[in-house]
């Protein structure tokens, strides 16, 4: 058998010789809730009209609502009455309605981003190349509406309270991130967005349009941060992604070059490598190169695992902790020593303490590195957090055989 | 796969073209750079290794993007994918697999054996010296002291006796000359 080293070199082949994915998405951890609601949200978030903007005479046309029905205790949950519309605007290259910002407080405690056009003080989408039938409207995207990109993560714009992010995307004219026909939208209806949340640290953020360095303050206290160019000459089209940091700082992406923050009263700067040369402050402190991770508490509760004929795997627990936030939560992990992995299926909504959960669990087997698999449940204190010192907990593990 | 004398950039060009098999060839060419890179900057191989996977696969996305320039340098682009990778991995707590999973790759075994060879490889390869034959000398002094050795301007000042914007400007007439690159997001 060969190396990994080899193997890596083989897999990379193998999909150097598959097909170019057309949405180049991105995906932090497998998530098990379904990705629709989130994929034709993802849609909502930016869109871009030139044609229709510049003329400034807009109708109201329906509002944007999400697809499917949100439950305030499952996923990023639903709106609060927390939604903001930010004061930061940006033009567009081709003038008429200013692209804007606003955020989403959740039920389950995250913070979305949300950037669309503006009219008013409302944000949303235009209604053109084949979005909302080409009927030429600017569709309110409704407060209540609420994107969630853990899964699909084309711009991870749901972040827990206290982190931070640089985000870009690029997107169709059409308005909508996924458009049906996006090779038919030219690169002069594309547009390249880069924004951010930054926290209140942040003072301003540095970017070069047309040969130029540009230095522009960040919304303060958020650090909210809004740039639209032109289509991007750096990352393909309908894709996007980012940083996200949980320390305060995190890397310029997108168009920006450098990030300014205030440390101490002292200015610093987080730049890319090209960028740092001439960086306009010292780097920010960097931050120390592993953090121990805390040593797991075990619970040995018993945890049970129906095997179905379909392959389908239920795993039933009752939870010891109450979950109340998307902060936190339970994740049914399968190991795969062979593999130095760990399949993991989260448990994304609220629980009760003492409340049994099932979670179905597909491809059981599918990393196994022998005739049985070990299934445990854990119970994670802080999600998406550097380790913090909050240990997660093992509530129990169980060993299932084919 | 292996014995073609063909330069990087034309094994990416030709990887974008549909050869599949010419990125392989890149990254058997390359890895032990990367790998010594990142060997020095974690604290072990298979976080290493992890973090290769990661660079290539992200590597290989950038290359087949039709909307991005193949870099004129692909072996320091390919450095500055790497660093950006270690970087987000130090914020985050852990590596990624992001370039991976949209690329549809498992994550693969690391054993006992893929640890000794990567350790290896990384002390076999000297990262300093392929840098350097890129670079005139001071630039690779201050690029080495910057990006490698990641000290503060003002400490490389020191070292290397000449003013701080001194060794900007060679830390960035080094960037300039590595280009390319440098500025990928990923």
């Amino acid at each position: 058998m060969s190396g990994y080293l080899d193997r890596l070199g083989e897999q990379l082949v193998d999909a150097a010789a598959t097909p170019r994915p057309k949405l180049g998405r991105r995906t932090t951890r497998r998530r098990t809730i379904p990705t629709g609601a989130a994929a034709v949200l993802a849609a909502l978030l930016v869109a871009s009209a030139v044609a229709l903007a510049v003329t400034g005479t807009f109708q109201t046309g329906s509002p944007v609502r999400p697809p499917e029905h949100p439950v305030a205790s499952v996923g990023a949950g639903v709106a609060t009455r927390g939604t903001r519309l930010l004061p930061i605007r940006a033009a567009d290259p081709g003038g008429g309605m200013p692209w804007g910002m606003r955020l989403v407080h959740t039920t389950r405690g995250l913070v979305c981003i949300q950037v669309g056009r503006i009219s008013g003080s409302q944000l949303g989408v235009l209604g053109q190349d084949e979005a909302f039938n080409d009927d030429g409207r600017f569709h309110p995207v409704a407060p209540d509406v609420v994107d969630y990109h853990r899964i699909t993560m084309e711009i991870s714009s749901c972040l827990p309270p206290g982190q931070v992010t640089s985000q870009e995307a690029s997107i169709p004219q059409n308005g909508v991130f996924g458009a049906a026909d996006s090779a038919a939208i030219p690169r002069s209806a594309r547009r390249w967005i880069s924004y951010g949340l930054l926290g209140p640290g942040a003072v301003s953020v540095s970017y070069q349009s047309e040969g130029r360095e540009l230095t522009v303050p960040v919304n303060p206290g958020t650090g909210a941060y809004l740039i639209v160019l032109p289509a991007s000459p750096k990352i393909g089209f309908e894709t996007g992604g980012g940083a996200t940091s949980p320390n305060g700082f995190v890397t310029p992406q997108g168009a920006l070059s450098e990030i300014t923050y205030r440390v101490h009263d002292r200015l610093c700067s987080e730049s890319r490598p090209a960028s740092e040369a001439a960086a306009a402050h010292p780097k920010c402190p960097a931050l120390p190169f592993a953090t121990p991770f805390a040593a797991p508490q075990r619970l040995h509760h018993p945890i049970r695992v129906r095997l179905e004929a379909s392959g389908t795997a239920v795993v039933t627990f009752t939870a010891p902790r109450a979950v109340t936030s998307a902060i936190s939560g339970y994740v049914v992990e399968v190991p795969a020593p062979c593999h130095k992995g760990t399949s993991e299926i989260p448990v994304e909504r609220d629980v009760r303490a003492g409340q049994l959960i099932h979670i179905a669990v597909r491809g059981l087997f599918a990393n196994a590195c022998g005739p049985s698999v070990s299934v445990r449940v854990v119970y994670e204190p802080s999600r998406e957090h550097i380790p913090d010192g909050k240990a997660d907990v093992i509530i129990g593990e169980t060993t299932v055989r084919r | 796969m292996n014995g073609s004398s063909r330069p990087d950039e034309v094994l990416l060009r030709a990887t974008r073209d549909g050869e599949p098999e010419a990125f392989g060839e890149f990254y058997e060419r390359r890895r032990a750079l990367v790998l010594a890179y990142l060997r020095s900057r974690v604290l072990d191989a298979e976080t290493a290794g992890d973090l290769l996977g990661e660079t290539f696969a992200a590597a290989l996305l950038l290359t087949r993007d039709p909307e991005r320039p193949i870099p004129e340098e692909p072996a320091a682009w390919l450095m500055a994918v790497a660093r950006n990778k270690l970087i987000d991995s130090i914020r985050r707590g852990r590596v990624e697999g992001m370039a991976r999973e949209r690329l549809a790759l498992e994550r693969l075994e690391i054993d006992d054996e893929d640890i000794a060879r990567i350790d290896e490889l990384a002390a076999s390869t000297d990262v300093e010296g392929s840098l350097r034959d890129l670079l005139s000398a001071d630039q690779h002094a201050a690029l080495r002291a910057r990006i490698l050795d990641e000290l503060e301007y003002a400490d490389i000042a020191r070292e290397l006796r000449c003013s701080e914007s001194v060794v900007r400007k060679r830390v960035s007439r080094a960037l300039r000359t590595l280009r390319a690159g440098l500025e990928a997001p990923e």
